[in-house]
């Protein structure tokens, strides 16, 4: 009864009354089998009209693009709607649970600055539901080099801005674009566990789950990358601490997946996805990231689990959107189309 | 001594129910004011679930007057 301020009451029954605004699994594959002119009737009338259309009167892009754009401006808006009904503790952790917008655009920043290839046509959809604003990205994506970038980020002054300097110095002194992620990965988690570290609750351990399933992911990505030799051994990284479910021990000194991820929720992801390919296993375990984090949606209706489910309910759909836009806009078969949606049944 | 400890029952009686009352309808009550924001429809219902944990309180009256009559 006593404890840190909060709104969950009000929060859980105002996200769990949006629930109807999803589309359901059915809808999406509906979606899939249909051609690019029944995706674009979909968008003008149904969830997404608002944006689309305001797409259609202010943007000169392809129909692509439109939808595209639509479908990231009302993700958007729907998750800053949300966070915005949040008080206290609810609040701050969502907002670390958003911080996932930033780390994903520090991510295509260390990309864009490791190849030097910049899309000069169009801007970067962004991720903008977290902490930094379109102008914070769109600033260093222009800047020309990695000492330009850093000045921009001092320039701008945010805590949050800092973790993506770090990483940038990194990838500018070692040129090494793996080493700079795992900087970034280090920092991203070390900031945050600072914040979630206040809450020493059932919220604030799910938040903490979250960060360190993150870790496991990206631990495990650095296994299979030294075993596809993508990565050499000899380049010294090291695996990440704080992971939520895998031993980096057991990890260093696993010789098949199976062994570092006996007993702990990844395992589903390798029963589902078979070792055909690096990339078809890195899918599996995405997706059985998003499942889970999904499921939470349905759990404490007075606690942290149902804005967390409904974060990755909207980006899902976000995902599973864009599948679908661009593969009917490549001629994907549907089933091919299907296949690669991530699962929201 | 008898009368005051029967008081003081009588007061626990609808005193704790109270503050359990309270606490259920503040969840409730904004928890019902989200729902109602989100879909208007529910206003009845929700109506209803904001009265049901008065019931605590009125069993709590109840039990302190059958107290206070039986003993007093």
């Amino acid at each position: 009864m006593i404890g840190h301020k909060e709104n969950y009451s009000y929060l859980c029954a105002a996200l769990k009354g949006r629930a109807a605004r999803f589309y359901k699994w059915e809808e999406l594959c509906a979606l899939a089998r249909g051609d690019f002119k029944a995706l674009e009737s979909e968008f003008l009338e149904g969830r997404y009209r608002e944006s689309y259309r305001s797409q259609i009167l202010s943007a000169l892009s392809s129909p692509l693009r439109k939808i595209e754009l639509s479908i990231m401006f009302e993700v958007t808006k729907r998750l800053r709607t949300a966070h915005s009904k949040a008080e206290g503790e609810p609040y701050d952790l969502m907002s670390v649970v958003l911080s996932r917008g930033d780390l994903h655009n520090f991510r295509v920043i260390l990309r864009r600055f490791a190849s030097n290839h910049r899309i000069q046509t169009e801007e970067y959809l962004w991720h903008l539901y977290g902490n930094l604003p379109r102008k914070f990205y769109k600033n260093i994506w222009d800047s020309n080099n990695i000492p330009a970038a850093r000045e921009e980020i001092y320039l701008f002054d945010d805590p949050h801005g800092m973790i993506l300097d770090k990483a940038l110095m990194v990838l500018q002194n070692t040129g090494n674009l793996i080493k700079a992620e795992r900087d970034l990965i280090l920092s991203y988690i070390n900031y945050h566990e600072g914040i979630v570290s206040k809450y020493q609750n059932k919220n604030g351990a799910l938040v903490r789950e979250f960060l360190g399933r993150l870790v496991d992911l990206w631990n495990i990505n650095l296994w299979l990358r030294e075993r596809a030799n993508i990565v050499s051994k000899e380049e010294g990284l090291r695996y990440l601490p704080g992971g939520a479910w895998i031993n980096p021990e057991v990890l260093a000194k696993a010789k098949v997946i199976t062994e570092a991820v006996h007993g702990t929720p990844w395992r589903k992801a390798v029963r589902k996805g078979g070792f055909k390919s690096f990339q078809e296993f890195q899918w599996h375990l995405q997706s059985e990231f998003w499942t889970w984090q999904v499921s939470l949606f349905r759990k404490d209706p007075l606690g942290f689990e149902v804005p967390f489910g409904y974060i990755a309910k909207v980006l899902v759909e976000w995902s599973n959107l864009n599948i679908i836009a661009v593969g009917i806009a490549f001629g994907s078969h549907p089933k091919k189309i299907t296949d690669r949606l991530i699962p929201i049944k | 001594m008898e009368k005051a400890l029967i008081g003081l029952g009588a007061a626990l009686a609808v005193g704790i129910p109270a503050l359990a009352t309270a606490y259920a309808q503040a969840k409730i009550g904004s928890a019902g004011a989200a729902t109602i924001a989100e879909k208007p429809e529910t206003a009845a219902m929700m109506i209803i679930l904001e009265a049901l944990p008065e019931t605590m309180v009125i069993l709590g009256f109840v039990v302190a007057i059958m107290l206070i009559l039986q003993f007093a």
